[in-house]
């Protein structure tokens, strides 16, 4: 945390209590200058109760926020140099567009003229001239969206807060404005910290994201890292779609573990953390989690690659997805249980239900966590 | 329950419901009609006398002038107090809030004349002079709950987003009040005080018990006519009350104020 470049928003330590419910609990971050930056979580799981205390508008019970060097934690919201934009967008409905804009401008002081010009720059960054007379109600979401956007930009803040702030919005729409609003951090170079429980949302705009579950954060890395090498059971399972193969372990050794799945197959998986589970071999539960994408489906008679992962199966479904076909098997030769898995692939035209496939894939590509099923 | 499921009333109700209102409104035309009407040898005319001697009676006057003062300083000073109530009990506890709702209500639905008689003996412990103070002061007990009810209703709905975002954008809590949450209550502000004057306006049992000598408002002073028999002049009177609580009730109704408090209790 004694990071020595100053340009950047370190938050430490933060705590947060409702009563007796932990809503935050030893949160640290770095998120740097410049940096879109995702909180992605699912519903309360904190997130939003964190932008708002980066906003001033909670108070944490423990912990301290720095901006540039600066500690900001004990400023109120006015001081600090971060504007948000609220989920509903919350423009004031007795206001103009106009109005809503210079609120803030007003309340600093700013000479007419200049609110003038600050107004006019920011609604035609937002391509919204010719809607500053307008009010609020008059809007679509789209537009209402983009004023609230114009009105925290119209206060030139450091850092933009945004609160969910495209989930009004319905499906098209929500998809061209993630664009616009990429676009629109890149060019100013602003650092946008967004809130989402929306996790493509999150992969698609985001420099980092931050996965957080019940109060803590469970992982922070590039939306790339977080698909390809999750650092816990809830980031693999909330990031992505992912297959779970339930079975005892065998043996376990320098970050490797040996599962048994069913009387024949051992199945090898990289550990990620703590190597799984304090139980004796071969009496011990755990999963392996491994993505549809990365299980290749084998032809009649070709080879499986050395060292790899095979399991064999009857497929249930077929999917076709456009671009990929999505191949439901059910395993067979496992245990009691009936494991179905999924793998995606390019050939799934040649697929049929009730055919046997083999399949394989990487135990590079298989990981298991510890504490997974407790 | 899906309106379509409800039972049909029976028919009978088209017939008698406006034969109802028919029998509530008619006295009010017929009350209308005589305060225009002169009925000389016979024969009716139309006419204006009945409200040329009731604008020609300096009583009369003193009356309604004083009606009009007690009705606007009760509304002010209830709106007044109502916004500052309302803004509290947003603020306080749940315990507190609901504790003070179920009193504004339950003070709506006590005997009227309990309440005058309760003020009565209240003004006599402390030795005030009945006058007309006392009457604005009982009325501003009167109406105080309307007020609070009808801003309260308005402040429960109000996002408190927007006022997060003022304080985001720099507000202190004062600016707040000013800039955000007085501006968006305004339609409850004004609804409020046009409904506490005109209960105030109309007011006679809780006046009559707290006025003193010779502060006699309209209605008082149109019951103390009465006893002296039905007249063309306290039709035109009446009349005059009647157009006064009309637009109060139009201008109440444009301002939809009443709606939100009746979506409040749903």
């Amino acid at each position: 945390m004694q990071n020595s470049n100053l340009l950047n928003l370190e938050i430490r330590n933060i705590h947060k209590r409702y009563d007796s419910q932990t809503a935050l609990s030893n949160i640290d971050l770095v998120i740097r200058k410049g940096e879109f930056f995702s909180l992605l979580g699912p519903s309360g799981c904190g997130k939003s109760t964190l932008l708002r205390i980066l906003a001033g508008l909670e108070s944490a019970d423990e912990g301290e926020i720095w901006w540039n060097g600066r500690r900001i934690d004990q400023l109120p919201a006015r001081e600090r140099p971060f504007n948000m934009v609220f989920q509903k967008y919350a423009l004031f409905p007795h206001l103009s567009v106009f109005e809503n804009i210079a609120f803030g401008l007003r309340l600093k002081g700013v000479a007419t003229a200049e609110i003038r010009s600050r107004v006019d720059e920011v609604l035609t960054l937002m391509s919204l001239a010719g809607f500053s007379e307008r009010m609020p109600e008059t809007l679509s979401g789209g537009q209402q969206q983009r004023v609230a956007l114009a009105r925290a930009l119209a206060n030139r803040p450091e850092c933009v807060l945004l609160d969910e702030p495209l989930a009004a919005l319905d499906q098209k729409l929500r998809e061209h404005m993630q664009t616009e609003l990429r676009l629109l951090q890149r060019r100013l170079g602003l650092t946008f910290i967004f809130v989402t429980h929306d996790q493509e949302e999150a992969m698609l705009l985001s420099d980092r994201i931050a996965v957080m579950n019940a109060g803590r954060v469970e992982q922070v890395s590039t939306p790339r890292e977080l698909y390809e090498a999750p650092q816990s059971v809830f980031c693999a399972r909330f990031v992505g779609r992912r297959n779970e193969i339930l079975g005892t372990v065998q043996r376990r050794d320098a970050g490797w573990v040996d599962l048994s799945f069913g009387d024949r197959v051992i199945l090898r998986g990289r550990s990620v953390g703590a190597t799984p589970g304090s139980g004796v071999d071969g009496k011990t539960e755990t999963r392996f989690f491994v993505r549809p994408e990365r299980l290749r489906i084998l032809t009649a008679n070709a080879n499986p690659s050395e060292g790899w992962n095979t399991l064999v199966g009857e497929v249930v479904q077929v999917v076709f997805r456009g671009t990929y076909s999505e191949v439901v098997f059910a395993v067979t030769g496992g245990a009691n249980e009936s494991t179905l898995l999924r793998a995606f692939t390019d050939e799934g035209a040649t697929t049929t239900v009730g055919d046997q496939v083999r399949v394989e894939f990487s135990p590079q590509e298989t990981h298991v966590f510890s504490g997974v099923d407790e | 329950m899906n309106e379509r499921h409800r039972p049909r009333p029976p028919r009978s109700i088209a017939v008698v419901l406006p034969l109802m209102l028919i029998a509530l409104y008619l006295p009010l035309a017929v009350m209308l009609i005589s305060s225009f009407t002169d009925i000389q040898d016979g024969g009716s005319y139309f006419t204006l006398r009945w409200y040329h001697e009731v604008f020609a009676d300096p009583a009369l006057w003193e009356a309604l002038s004083r009606s009009f003062l007690v009705a606007s300083g009760a509304a002010a000073m209830s709106t007044l107090l109502g916004l500052l109530g309302a803004l509290a009990i947003d603020k306080w506890s749940f315990r507190a809030r609901v504790v003070l709702r179920t009193l504004s209500w339950l003070s709506l639905m006590l005997p009227e004349l309990v309440l005058a008689l309760a003020l009565l003996s209240w003004f006599a412990l402390f030795g005030l002079t009945l006058s007309l103070w006392t009457v604005i002061a009982a009325h501003i007990t009167l109406t105080l709950p309307f007020v609070i009810l009808i801003i309260g209703a308005r402040l429960k709905g109000l996002d408190p987003a927007y006022d997060d975002a003022a304080r985001d954008l720099g507000a202190r809590e004062w600016q707040v009040l000013t800039r955000v949450t007085l501006p968006l209550l305004a339609p409850s502000i004004v609804t409020g005080f046009l409904l506490a004057f005109l209960i105030s306006f109309d007011d006679f049992l809780v006046t009559f018990y707290t006025n003193g000598v010779g502060s006699d408002t309209l209605p008082v002073r149109l019951y103390s006519m009465m006893k002296q028999g039905m007249s063309p002049k306290i039709q035109a009177l009446s009349s005059i009350m009647l157009i006064v609580s009309v637009v109060l009730i139009a201008l109440l109704a444009r301002l939809r104020g009443l709606k939100s408090l009746a979506d409040a209790e749903s």
